[in-house]
């Protein structure tokens, strides 16, 4: 039986005449692994009824040693697929079509039907365009109808150059809510934040696999992390008091996903924010609402974050707001929202420093990028501080002074504009 | 023609006709709250969620313990949270037997975690702790320095963090005063404060703790009561009951009520509007003729209220000698102190007072 269990950090108190209110919420589940096979609570989709698919880009760009490292991540990812989940492989370029199964649609896994789609996997030549729209549509006809939980896991090398960008976009929207894309760019010539733009709306991951020869282990991963996901459709209700108004609603940890404008209105004072299928694990929400200042002596319930699975309520979070004139209270820095107030800037910095540089504007890619270092090594964020590393000379991290590398290889900025949005948690 | 009105608490134009902003929530043409609605918006209170707040602007619903009263063996327990704090962190408990009564009134020290809870727990314990000592008929004195013990103990055991709350060890004062008969037994730690407050003479009226206070230590230290209460930290108190406590020792007094009067326990809620014995006198004096412990209780809270009611506020009191209130003139200035202990002014009473030595000294202490 699936277990959720919601924990608010805040520093509840507030000035006279504040208005905004601040709160992290860490939820952690446990029992929601599939791990145990069908063990996972009544109402929750097990692996058996959940959608693989792998769509590899076929473009002409990826012939020679990517489409090899393709197939064999393809192959890879398949072995990774347990019996009884439904799948697809896809091949995308100009336009999209299923290779596996032969026949379209979905094939039900198993030693045999794994065994075909590796060999069909085998098979994929590069050649043609890159239109990615047109694979997410394909993808979305295929899986629209099916039940659980459908993840996608999405491969290119290129720039979605061969359809418009409102193409795109509007694929993108037509799937939203329909399945989850990891994205994987592989080599160095693929767009950042078109990659960003569907992981981010399909409540996906994006990364780079600079190397071809890692492709296969990352697909690997990818296909283990989904096999062991077992809720479908976790939402989260957030309850505000009249004449409140929200800030924002962020995933902050594992990375940073905005969801403030995924809110789906339940009533006037409630709304859904959509968090994808879980497995075990934790994450952090940060979350911050704007609230009628009450009076000092006053106490209000602020937010109460409540997690909802499959229509249920499996969890709750109060967030309280309390006006005080004691400003020992008031003025305390909760550390949690502190930490992930920084990681957020440091994902920003690091946003806007690249664009910069990309500008040719030196100077504020030098500030922007040395406020980055700093936030960086002031959280602990190691592996973020290090990728910066590659593409500024850091001279001292406390302070954030930096230089600019007069050369930088297009692998480590797009290392670093994909990792940006990594936190690391408070540690304590 | 429409006239423009703006809710009050956002700012939003309304319109005259409506009950509520549209835009927050809050009540427009509010009628003072009634029982059972949200006093914010007016909502009804079955809205109220599991939690307490309301499900419509979100705000606390009154908690039981925002305003207490109890009146039992001719004493009255009144505490309220004052205006200005979100929660009553006091705590009180009155007791009775026919052979003995009890008022204890604790005041959770606001910056430490949980004070509510330290201040329940200890205002119960002190109370349990007299009731079953005594009525063994032990020594007053011993069972309400074991009283103390016990509430130090409860203390200790209650929970050590609170969200988003102060990190030290949950901390309260006490005050707990036992009266067989005419004689008041006094025991406290921190500043809490216990009164006699005399039906007949303004001088009569005297404090029965001592407060565990930096200005209290700065008077003992030579310092003038002006100098010391001038203090920014004078109210800092330097005992109290809790795991982090540097030692729980009692202040322990045993006097004799020299005459009809009201013993009058209370936390600084009161006593920082009212302060001087007098003061507090005048104060009760006030009330109508044949006013009950209750009734007198309430009126004192409602003054500290009146006067800002910053603070928590409990006020506990036990009548003795059916005192009466009859017009005394207030201690005149210019008379030079008596000698000897200043009688009752009008003989309301045929009781003898009888005075104890402390009195004397407190009598002239005051020339």
């Amino acid at each position: 039986m699936a277990d959720f269990h919601l924990e608010c950090f805040q520093n509840e108190y507030l000035p006279e005449g504040a208005r905004e209110v601040n709160a992290v919420v860490t939820i952690t589940a446990s029992g929601a692994s599939a791990a145990g096979g069908f063990a996972a609570g009544p109402g929750a989709a097990s692996t058996a009824g959940s959608v693989e698919v792998i769509v590899v880009d076929t473009s002409g760009s990826m012939g020679g040693s990517k489409i090899r490292a393709a197939r064999e991540a393809t192959a890879a990812a398949v072995a990774a697929i347990k019996d009884g989940v439904r799948f697809a492989v896809i091949s995308g370029d100009n336009t999209a079509h299923v290779v596996y199964p032969r026949t379209g649609g979905l094939a039900t896994s198993s030693n045999e039907t794994r065994a075909q789609a590796q060999q069909a996997a085998g098979r994929l030549e590069a050649s043609g365009g890159t239109a990615i729209g047109s694979w997410l549509q394909l993808i979305t006809s295929i899986v629209a109808n099916e039940p659980g939980i459908k993840h996608v896991i999405l491969l290119t090398d290129g720039k979605d150059e061969h359809e418009s960008p409102e193409t795109l976009d509007a694929a993108i929207q037509g799937a939203k809510g329909i399945f989850q894309c990891d994205c994987r760019g592989v080599g160095t010539d693929w767009v950042v934040s078109e990659l960003r733009k569907i992981a981010t709306v399909l409540l996906g991951t994006v990364d780079i696999v600079a190397d071809p020869a890692g492709l296969a282990a990352d697909f690997e991963t990818m296909m283990a992390q989904a096999m062991g996901k077992s809720l479908a459709d976790v939402k989260i209700r957030l309850w505000t008091p009249q004449g409140a108004s929200i800030s924002f609603v962020k995933q902050v940890a594992p990375d940073l996903l905005d969801l403030t404008d995924r809110r789906v209105t339940i009533n006037p004072l409630s709304g859904d924010y959509p968090t994808g299928a879980w497995g075990d694990e934790s994450r952090d929400y940060h979350f911050a609402v704007s609230v009628n200042a009450g009076n000092v002596g006053d106490e209000m319930l602020a937010a109460r974050v409540s997690l909802v699975v499959n229509g249920q309520v499996a969890g709750q979070a109060l967030v309280k707001a309390v006006w005080t004139d004691d400003s020992a209270l008031s003025t305390k820095i909760n550390k949690q929202v502190a930490h992930y107030t920084g990681q957020a800037e440091l994902a920003d910095a690091i946003a806007e420093g690249l664009e910069a540089r990309k500008q040719g504007d030196m100077e504020t890619a030098t500030t922007k990028l040395g406020r980055a270092v700093q936030l960086a090594a002031q959280s602990g964020n190691t592996e973020t501080a290090k990728l910066l590393a590659k593409v500024v000379d850091v001279e001292d991290p406390a302070t954030g002074k930096v230089r600019m590398k007069s050369k930088v290889a297009d692998e480590d900025e797009m290392t670093l504009d994909t990792r940006s949005t990594k936190t690391v948690r408070v540690t304590h | 023609m429409t006239t423009a009105t703006l809710c009050p608490s956002c700012g939003e134009a309304v319109a005259e006709e409506d009950d509520f902003c549209e835009s927050c929530g809050t009540r427009l043409h509010a009628p003072p709250p009634q029982e059972g609605t949200c006093p914010k918006c007016g909502a009804p209170a079955d809205q109220a969620d599991a939690d307490g707040y309301c499900t419509r602007c979100g705000n606390r619903l009154p908690r039981p313990t925002d305003h207490i009263e109890v009146e039992e063996g001719g004493m009255a327990l009144v505490s309220d949270k004052g205006l200005r704090h979100h929660r009553n962190e006091d705590a009180g408990a009155i007791r009775a037997t026919e052979a003995f009564s009890v008022l204890v009134v604790c005041d959770g020290v606001s910056t430490t975690a949980n004070p509510d809870q330290a201040s329940a727990a200890a205002a119960e314990a002190v109370a349990d702790a007299v009731v079953a000592g005594l009525s063994g008929h032990e020594e007053a004195v011993s069972v309400l320095a074991g009283a103390v013990a016990a509430a130090q103990a409860a203390v200790c055991n209650a929970p050590v963090e609170e969200p988003g709350g102060y990190t030290q060890a949950p901390s309260t004062t006490v005050v707990a005063v036992v009266v067989i008969g005419d004689q008041l037994v006094t025991a406290n730690v921190g500043d809490s404060r216990a009164y006699w407050i005399d039906a007949a003479s303004p001088q009569a009226c005297r404090q029965l703790s001592y407060d565990d206070s930096l200005a209290e230590a700065a008077i003992a230290a030579g310092a003038t009561p002006e100098e010391a209460y001038g203090r920014k930290d004078a109210h800092t108190i330097t005992h109290w009951l809790g795991t982090d406590a540097p030692e729980v020792t009692p202040h322990i007094e045993v006097v004799t009520a020299p005459g009809p009067g009201i013993l009058l326990v209370c936390s600084d809620g009161l006593w920082n509007y009212y302060e001087a014995p007098e003061a507090l006198r005048e104060l009760v004096a006030a009330g109508p003729p044949g006013e009950g412990v209750l009734e007198t209780a309430r009126r004192l809270v409602d003054a500290a209220l009146e006067a800002g009611g910053h603070d928590n506020i409990t006020v506990a009191i036990k009548a003795l000698g059916a005192p009466t209130w009859a017009e005394v003139p207030s201690a005149p200035p210019a008379e030079p102190p008596s000698e000897t202990p200043t009688g009752p002014v009008e003989p309301v009473e045929t009781e003898t007072p009888v005075e104890t030595e402390s009195n004397e000294s407190e009598a002239n202490d005051h020339g």
